[in-house]
């Protein structure tokens, strides 16, 4: 049950002002248009330089703790294309389109 | 695991001094502890800062951004530079952590009591130690002082605290899809008046 004017989405998607399943039918969408994929991506730097400017000074714990935690964590291997639907994501939506639920 | 092995000679005699984040970022992706660490140096603070903002909580907002760094880590073989910087690629990871985090842990009654428009006018005080140069500030500031109210207010609420584009119109009462559409002509002024200078 895509929104018809999914294309307008792009900016909520980028400030994550979107529900789970919203979020899911963006990415369904951005994969397939790459018009609104440049934008997302512009907006995602947009949104970051909301971010960025509230920078604070972390305590000097921390930097050792992530740091103890990182060499613990095995990493993800491999670069992934974007937008991966995965299986989970397309039963989801399927279950929606055919309960009519969102 | 193997890949992790061989890296600390690596970074040890590649001097990650001088490298860009972007380049860092290449290097954690095949497990250079060093180039995470000067990593950490260049995005913590403004991670835990942003953090901070959407979950006003201290103890949280460490939490918080200890599992965005470590995400980062994780996932450092996927970032694209084709798609952006290296920097809105960890703060678009931070900002959807810390939103998950604040609509999981609050109802929707609790933060509607919260959200005080008078708030808004003065998005950027409440953070003390701010680092980031003054002038990347008032640049933001001013871009922002250009849209029009709806534009600032949506895009404000959304991403300084949260709010879905549903609960916004309910606040504001205007309909859902003109939030939607207010939050991306809000970003495509922001977007051009912040990429001339850059």
């Amino acid at each position: 049950m895509i929104d018809a004017d999914i294309h307008t989405l792009t900016g909520a998607y980028a400030l994550d002002a979107v529900i789970a399943t919203e979020r899911l039918d963006v990415e369904l969408h951005l994969a397939e248009c790459p018009t609104c994929a440049l934008e997302a991506d512009e907006f995602a730097g947009t949104a970051a330089r909301l971010g960025t400017m509230l920078a604070v000074v972390p305590p000097a714990a921390l930097r050792g703790q992530v740091l103890s935690e990182i060499r613990r964590t095995r990493q993800l291997s491999g670069r992934v294309v974007r937008f991966v639907v995965s299986m989970k994501q397309l039963r989801v939506r399927w279950v929606r389109q055919v309960t009519g639920r969102r | 695991m193997s890949i992790r092995a061989v890296t600390p000679e690596v970074s040890s005699g590649g001097g990650v001094a001088d490298l860009s984040a972007e380049q860092l970022l290449e290097r954690v992706a095949v497990g250079d502890e060093g180039a995470f660490a000067a990593l950490y140096d260049l995005f913590a603070g403004r991670i835990l800062g942003m953090v901070t903002r959407v979950l006003r909580s201290h103890a949280q907002s460490e939490e918080v951004t200890q599992e965005v760094l470590v995400e980062i880590w994780r996932k450092a073989g996927q970032f694209s530079s084709q798609r952006g910087t290296a920097l809105s690629w960890a703060l678009t990871i931070a900002h959807r952590r810390a939103i998950d985090r604040v609509r999981s842990e609050q109802s929707s009654i609790d933060r509607e009591e919260r959200a005080d428009r008078l708030d808004l006018q003065r998005p950027f005080d409440e953070v003390a130690e701010i680092t980031m140069e003054a002038f990347e500030r008032d640049e933001v500031r001013r871009a922002l002082d250009a849209l029009t109210e709806l534009q600032r207010e949506s895009i404000l609420l959304a991403y300084y605290k949260g709010y879905t584009s549903r609960e916004i119109a309910e606040m504001l009462k205007i309909p859902v899809g003109t939030v939607k559409t207010r939050m991306r002509d809000g970003l495509i002024r922001l977007r051009d008046a912040l990429s001339e200078r850059t």
